[in-house]
């Protein structure tokens, strides 16, 4: 009976992400509030049913009191958050909060499944930062100074990547960590914010060349700092945004191009230079005949994609503790080797979905600075997203970096959820919506 | 701010995630499937928990190796003959051997419709595996198994056209069915019944060797029609004496001549005229120290010669005593490309994968590795081949009603000449079709050639 019960939820998960993913796009047309209200209870409906689904799968194979306290306690997490959200802020982007809290639910879930502990600490991060992110659209309403101190965020952003540089703590052969005693973070999950800040504000001053060779020059020394310190995943979302941004800031497209080529040739110098580089880019080429050094942690995430194919072995069925850092790196791998290649898919979509939603509420500001801060933080969010799934499915080199909102990792949710809130708080403060009147 | 240029952006971005999409869809329907099976992909044995593993077939039908289940419901593994193909089917239980091992991914996957595994998970059974319909003749492989009862050893026959192994034995074996309980007797037995000979066994070849001198005599564009030496029996080389066979005194010879008989001192007369440099050029090229195309676990063989060896090692070297070992499975596929016209065609062990309700999931086609001869000098060696067993050491053979046999014995002497092991290899013609025959018993007393006796009885099931 509990077989059949685990067999049968495997399924009904692809079919509930699948109906998830509809709904999402659907959503983002043009619909009346009555529709849209629709759209955004089958959202939370369908997260409702999959989170409580699969706990009962992970108390079915653990037979842990413990997991039903957990799944319980962010059950009730979930429904505090949009919640409080709604009655706080009638105005809320229900789109980004849906996706925000369907995300967080399948990081819970699958955490939960491969390390109980962690799960817990992940969850006691995340209500943390959800509570500060309750206040932050209010703040954001209070403050119209936020724009002037961007050279502040440029020179501190740069300090702490140059302070973990010089006294950091080494995880995975990175120096990205900070140990404060009683808690170690990871200062270039936070510096991104200010990173996009500090451009998003000297760019809003004025947009000639010497602002933007000036720009540069710091934007430059952040991703330097991110290289020495063999953070490459980081280097390259930080210089993926500054491109971009300074692209959609001046319309022109010789400043993306330039970028671009710019990056193949640091890449060219980071691969001739750095010998971890270089590692790096041979367990991408060929992992199979290293595949007991270097190509090992690779190879195990194609196992477990592969293994598990199109449905998935189901939870518990299969192993992703095999693919060493699994819960930090190689998330989307677990995913795809338990939930189902479809689930994975799915989970693309509804990234992209989130992508899609940032960028609208980048077009429908009307202030620069805002407009700018929303976009440069949409890139960060989604290049992030391409880095990890990329590395872990071989497409490019595994880079290590989190899938947001899933993975593991204090620094990577909390930044990911104030990011989401500093949207939300854009949003609700300086989108005025036009919708059509239903009834 | 201009909202074209953030349009644009979007469609870049929108772009790098359907390339994700495509790529994961790409991998998981053309690639993946190809990289699962690998020792270090431990999440098969968790497949195991969900899928019964599949039949090993032989290839007329024949169940080699199935899933059963105990009365208190446990699963395992029944292998209907026993012994009989231990090393080529493989074992399960401690370490993965044979078929077993080399298509576990596949036996543990269930190429059905995705509505019969639902419908499998909602009776709450356990999904079917793919069945493996192997190369592996029953009839074959049991005259194999007892024409080498007295003899520690292997056979191999293959099709030389297709690459196809119809036979793989190895002597001693064990009964992969009682591993369980007798393991620790298996393994530690000094005969070593889990080692597979066939690829694994690695032999002084002695006279079979001579295909290759003999060869590189040919390749060196030497005098083949002249050539004559006369045997007394033994030669002297720096002070020490090497005899032919039983001493047996081959009085004047010519070249083929030589080699049907296979006479040591006119071999050590050959190889003495031979570029040693170009010598050992043509072993690497004959796959001597080096891969071999096949999945099996295998060890190369090794030969190697230098000018500044001692002038008894070199007369050694040419008919095959001294330093270079060899292994059955590498004299196979050398036969099998003389047979196939030069041609060496990859060995296949399995035919096709199927799903349980006996549809194809993948057809394996006969693949050419590399040509090793010209058509015209396979030909050649063909000619010479066929004159051992028409005039020469294996007359025995010249038997048939249907079979042409050529071929090339050997007796290489082991242990300080106090025994010997026994070779025969080379291939039976019948319609065109070229069965390749490849024996070695080991150490067996001196004077007999059993290889060419157990050739004989297998080759009585083709006849």
């Amino acid at each position: 009976m509990a077989n059949i019960f685990m067999a049968v939820t495997k399924y009904l998960n692809i079919l509930l992400i699948g109906i998830y993913v509809i709904v999402s796009f659907k959503a983002l047309k043009k619909a009346t509030k009555h529709q849209k209200r629709k759209y955004y209870i089958a959202q939370n409906t369908i997260m409702y049913i999959f989170f409580i689904l699969s706990f009962i799968v992970i108390y079915l194979n653990t037979y842990a009191d413990k997991v039903i306290i957990l799944g319980g306690l962010q059950i009730i997490y979930f429904i505090i958050t949009v919640g409080l959200y709604k009655l706080l802020y009638p105005k809320v982007n229900r789109m980004l909060l849906n996706n925000m809290c369907f995300l967080v639910s399948i990081g819970f879930v699958m955490l939960t499944r491969i390390s109980y502990t962690r799960a817990v600490k992940q969850f006691i991060f995340c209500v943390a930062a959800t509570a500060v992110s309750l206040v932050l659209p209010w703040l954001f309403g209070r403050t119209k100074t936020l724009r002037k101190f961007y050279y502040l965020y440029g020179i501190l952003g740069l300090l702490m990547l140059i302070l973990v540089f010089a006294i950091g703590e080494s995880t995975y052969g990175a120096l990205i960590s900070l140990d404060l005693g009683f808690i170690s973070i990871q200062p270039s999950e936070f510096v991104k914010i200010s990173f996009v800040l500090f451009i998003s504000g000297i760019l809003h001053k004025n947009k000639s060349f010497g602002t933007i060779v000036i720009s540069a020059v710091l934007a430059g020394a952040h991703v330097l700092t991110l290289v020495i310190s063999t953070d490459l995943g980081s280097a390259l979302i930080y210089f993926i945004a500054y491109i971009f941004i300074i692209y959609a800031a001046t319309g022109q497209a010789r400043y993306l191009f330039a970028g671009l080529l710019a990056a193949t040739a640091a890449s060219v110098a980071a691969y001739t230079l750095f010998s971890h580089v270089q590692v790096r880019v041979a367990a991408w080429l060929d992992p199979w005949s290293i595949i007991d050094g270097r190509g090992y942690q690779i190879t195990q995430s194609l196992f477990g994609i592969g293994t598990g194919g199109w449905f998935g072995m189901g939870l518990y069925k299969g192993n992703p503790n095999y693919i060493p850092v699994v819960e930090q790196d190689f998330m989307f791998s677990a995913i795809a080797e338990e939930m189902g290649g479809f689930f994975a898919v799915f989970l693309v979509l509804i990234y992209l979905n989130l992508f899609i939603v940032f960028i609208r509420v980048a077009f429908k500001c009307k202030d620069e600075f805002y407009k700018t801060t929303v976009f440069g933080l949409g890139v960060v969010i989604g290049f992030q997203v391409f880095l990890t799934i990329g590395g872990a499915i071989k497409l490019i080199p595994s880079t290590g970096v989190t899938l947001p909102l899933i993975s593991y990792g204090g620094s990577s949710i909390v930044a990911t959820i104030l990011i989401f809130s500093i949207i939300q708080g854009i949003y609700i403060n300086e989108v005025r919506e036009e919708v059509p009147n239903g009834k | 701010m201009e909202n074209k240029s953030i349009m644009r952006s979007t469609y870049i971005f929108a772009g790098l995630f359907l390339i994700i999409i495509l790529y994961f869809s790409y991998y998981l329907i053309a690639k993946s499937d190809s990289q699962m099976n690998n020792s270090y992909n431990k999440l098969t044995d968790k497949l195991s928990e969900t899928t019964v593993r599949g039949i090993i077939y032989s290839r007329d039908g024949k169940v080699l190796a199935e899933s059963k289940t105990d009365d208190e419901g446990n699963e395992y593994r029944y292998y209907p003959y026993g012994n009989l193909f231990c090393h080529g089917v493989g074992s399960l239980d401690y370490g993965k051997y044979g078929l077993e091992a080399l298509y576990n991914y596949q036996l543990l996957s269930s190429d059905v419709s995705w509505i019969s595994k639902v419908l499998d998970d909602l009776k709450g059974e356990k999904y079917k595996g793919n069945n493996v319909i192997s190369t592996f003749d029953l009839e074959l492989q049991k005259q194999a198994y007892d024409a080498m009862a007295q003899y520690k050893g292997a056979v191999i026959i293959m099709e030389a056209d297709t690459g196809k192994v119809l036979t793989m034995m190895s002597n001693p074996s064990y009964n992969p069915n009682e591993a369980k309980d007798n393991w620790d007797t298996i393994s530690n037995d000094e005969n070593s019944p889990i080692l597979n000979r066939a690829t694994m066994g690695l032999y002084t070849p002695g006279s079979i060797f001579k295909l290759f001198t003999l060869e590189e005599y040919l390749e060196e564009g030497n005098d083949t029609e002249g050539y004559s030496f006369t045997c007394t029996g033994s030669v002297n080389i720096d002070g020490q004496s090497i005899n032919c066979a039983d001493r047996q005194r081959h009085g004047t010879l010519n070249l083929m001549g030589s080699f049907a008989h296979s006479c040591n001192g006119s071999f050590i007369n050959i190889g003495s005229s031979l570029d040693i440099e170009s010598f050992n050029k043509l072993c690497d090229r004959m796959l001597f120290n080096s891969k071999l195309p096949i999945d099996f676990p295998y060890k190369e063989s090794s030969f190697s010669l230098s000018s500044d060896d001692n002038e008894f090692l070199k007369a050694q070297a040419y008919f095959g005593q001294g330093e270079t070992l060899v292994t059955p499975i590498h004299m196979a596929l050398i036969s099998s490309a003389v047979a196939n016209g030069g041609v060496l065609m990859k060995p296949m062990f399995v035919e096709r994968i199927e799903n349980t309700y006996g549809s194809t999931v993948t057809k394996y086609e006969p693949e050419e590795y590399t040509r090793l001869f010209s058509k015209e000098q396979a030909d050649v060696l063909k000619e010479y081949m066929r004159s051992v067993v028409e005039t020469g050491t294996a007359v025995r053979l010249n038997q048939f009603k249907n079979l042409t046999v050529y071929g090339k014995t050997g007796t290489a002497q082991i242990d300080n000449g106090n025994a010997a092991n026994s070779w025969f290899i080379g291939f039976a013609e019948k319609d065109e079709k070229n069965y390749v025959i490849t024996v070695v018993c080991e150490g067996v007393a001196k004077n007999i050639s059993p290889a060419i006796t157990v050739a004989g009885d297998i080759l009585k099931v083709l006849d």
